[in-house]
C-alpha cells in the first residue's frame, strides 16, 4: 500500500493516489498518528461550513440526486426518475460520518432539487444557486471518456449560464458576493476496481488528472471575471461508502479552506 | 429536440412559460399516481397562444431510469382551442417508430376529456394561467388549477362553539380535581 500522505487538493494527482492507496480502509488510515492530525485538522476546517446553504447542480444523472440522499443519511437511489422542474426538499439535518471522530452535523434548511435537462438549467436552476453560499456542480466523468466532446460542451455551456446568472447578466439573479463553485468529477467508482486488482495507479492517476484538467480549464475560461468563485476540480464516488467519506471530507475541507479565505479578503 | 429550440420553433419563448409547468412527469407525482395508465396533462395560456401538454411513462433508459413522452401542442387560437386526435406532429423523437406512434394515440384517448374539461375552465376563467390535470404534489411552484387544497386548523361556526364548550368543560373538571386535591 502506498504511504498514505495527505497533500493538498491542488495536487490532484496525489489526492488520487491517496484515494485509491486508502481505500483498503479508512479505519486503518486513521489509526496512524499522521493521518489522525491530518484528519482531526480537516475536520476542524470542515466546521467553518456549518450554518452555510449548499446547492447541488449538474446535468442530467450525474448524481445530484444521490448525493442529496447521502447528505441527507438515506439510501442512494439505484434507479428513479429523472428529476423534472423545481421539487420542494423540507429542511433536514445533514450527518456527516467522521472515522474516529463525532459525526460533523449541518443544518440544510427548506431546499430545492432541480432537474437537469438544458431548458432546467435556464428555468431553475437560479432558484437553487440564488441563497447558495457553496455551489456543487456534478460532471459524469464517464460521460466524459465516452462522450468527450459533447460532455465539455455541457459543462462550457453550464458554466457560463453559472457566471452569467451569478453577476446578474440576464435578469435579475445574482448570486452571493463570496459564493464558492467546487466541481465534482463524479463517479470514480473504479479507483475500487484499480484497488482490487493492483493495476498501475500512477497511470490511472494521471489519466484522471488528464480529465479534472480540461474540466478546470473550461470552468476558468468559462468563469472568467468570476474565476474567484471556482475551489477546484475534484474526484467523487457517491455510491461507494469509504470512497465517499473520504473523498468528500477532503472537498468539504478545502471548500471550507477556500470560503474563509475569500471572506477574509471580503472583509 | 431540446425543448427550447423546439418551442422556438414554434413560435413559443421557453421562458414566456410559468416555472410550474413541467416536461415529463415530476418523480413525487409519479409516486402518488404510479402505474402505466397515468397521463398528466397541462394547458398553459399565454398572450398569443395556448399550449397543451400530455406525458406518460415510456419505459426505462440503459440504466433503468423512467422515460417519459411528452406531446406538446401549440393552438394559436386560444378562445377555442382543442385536441385532434388524429393531427400529424410536426417534430418527433429521432428514430421514434410505429410503438411511439402507438404509445402517443394511446396518451391522446386517455387525456382527452382531461384536456377538453381544462379548456373550458381555461376558457371560462382566463386568471388561470396554468392548468393541471393532477395536484403536483411536492412542486415548488404549483399550477393554477387544481387549487391547493388549504387545510384550514381553526374551526368555523358550531364547530367552534363546540370546541369552546369542551375547553371550558376540561377547565372546570381540572378546577374541581385541583380543589379536592388541596
Amino acid at each position: 500500500m502506498a504511504d498514505p500522505k495527505f497533500p493538498k487538493m491542488e495536487n490532484v494527482v496525489a489526492f488520487i493516489k491517496l484515494a485509491i492507496a486508502i481505500y483498503s480502509g479508512v479505519e486503518e488510515i486513521s489509526k496512524k498518528t499522521r493521518a489522525g492530525d491530518f484528519l482531526a485538522k480537516m475536520f476542524r476546517r470542515m466546521k467553518g461550513l456549518e450554518g452555510k446553504r449548499i446547492a447541488v447542480i449538474g446535468a442530467t444523472a450525474s448524481g445530484k440526486n444521490s448525493l442529496i440522499a447521502r447528505l441527507r443519511s438515506e439510501m442512494v437511489p439505484t434507479a428513479h426518475a429523472q428529476t423534472r422542474g423545481s421539487e420542494t426538499v423540507k429542511k433536514y439535518d445533514i450527518r456527516f460520518p467522521v472515522p474516529g471522530h463525532k459525526p460533523i452535523e449541518f443544518k440544510a434548511l427548506k431546499s430545492v432539487n432541480v432537474g437537469g435537462e438544458e431548458d432546467e438549467r435556464d428555468r431553475f436552476w437560479g432558484d437553487a444557486c440564488r441563497e447558495a453560499d457553496i455551489v456543487f456542480y456534478l460532471v459524469d466523468i464517464n460521460r466524459l471518456i465516452i462522450e468527450r466532446e459533447e460532455t465539455l460542451k455541457r459543462v462550457r455551456e453550464d458554466i457560463t449560464w453559472f457566471r452569467i446568472e451569478g453577476l446578474g447578466g440576464r435578469g435579475s439573479i445574482l448570486f452571493k458576493q463570496n459564493i464558492k463553485l467546487a466541481i465534482i468529477a463524479n463517479k470514480v467508482d473504479f479507483f475500487k476496481e484499480i484497488h482490487k486488482n493492483d493495476i498501475d495507479i500512477d497511470a490511472v492517476a494521471s489519466a484522471t488528472l488528464a480529465l479534472t484538467s480540461e474540466i478546470d480549464a473550461i470552468a476558468k475560461s468559462a468563469l472568467g471575471p468570476a474565476i474567484s468563485w471556482l475551489t477546484g476540480v475534484y474526484p467523487l464516488s457517491i455510491i461507494d461508502d469509504d470512497l465517499f467519506t473520504l473523498l468528500f471530507s477532503a472537498i468539504l475541507a478545502d471548500v471550507a479552506e477556500k470560503s474563509d479565505e475569500a471572506g477574509r479578503k471580503g472583509k | 429536440m431540446p425543448l427550447k429550440k423546439a418551442l422556438s420553433e414554434v413560435g413559443v419563448d421557453l421562458s414566456s412559460l410559468p416555472p410550474s409547468f413541467v416536461i415529463g412527469i415530476p418523480e413525487p407525482v409519479l409516486k402518488v399516481h404510479g402505474g402505466n395508465g397515468f397521463v398528466l396533462s397541462q394547458v398553459v395560456r399565454l398572450d398569443n397562444c395556448i399550449v397543451i401538454s400530455t406525458s406518460c411513462q415510456a419505459g426505462l433508459d440503459k440504466s433503468g431510469r423512467h422515460v417519459f413522452l411528452t406531446e406538446l401542442t401549440v393552438e394559436e387560437n386560444v378562445e377555442t382551442g382543442s385536441i385532434n386526435l388524429n393531427s400529424d406532429y410536426k417534430f418527433r423523437p429521432v428514430g421514434a417508430g410505429k410503438e411511439i406512434s402507438d404509445l402517443v394515440k394511446e396518451m391522446r384517448e386517455i387525456a382527452f376529456d382531461e384536456i377538453n374539461n381544462l379548456l373550458m375552465i381555461s376558457s371560462r376563467f382566463s386568471r388561470y394561467k396554468h392548468l393541471s390535470s393532477s395536484q403536483m404534489i411536492g412542486m415548488r411552484y404549483q399550477p393554477d388549477w387544481p387549487k391547493k387544497k388549504v387545510i384550514n386548523w381553526l374551526p368555523s361556526g358550531g364547530n367552534y362553539a363546540i370546541m369552546l364548550m369542551a375547553l371550558l368543560l376540561m377547565g372546570i373538571v381540572i378546577y374541581a380535581y385541583l380543589a379536592k386535591s388541596r
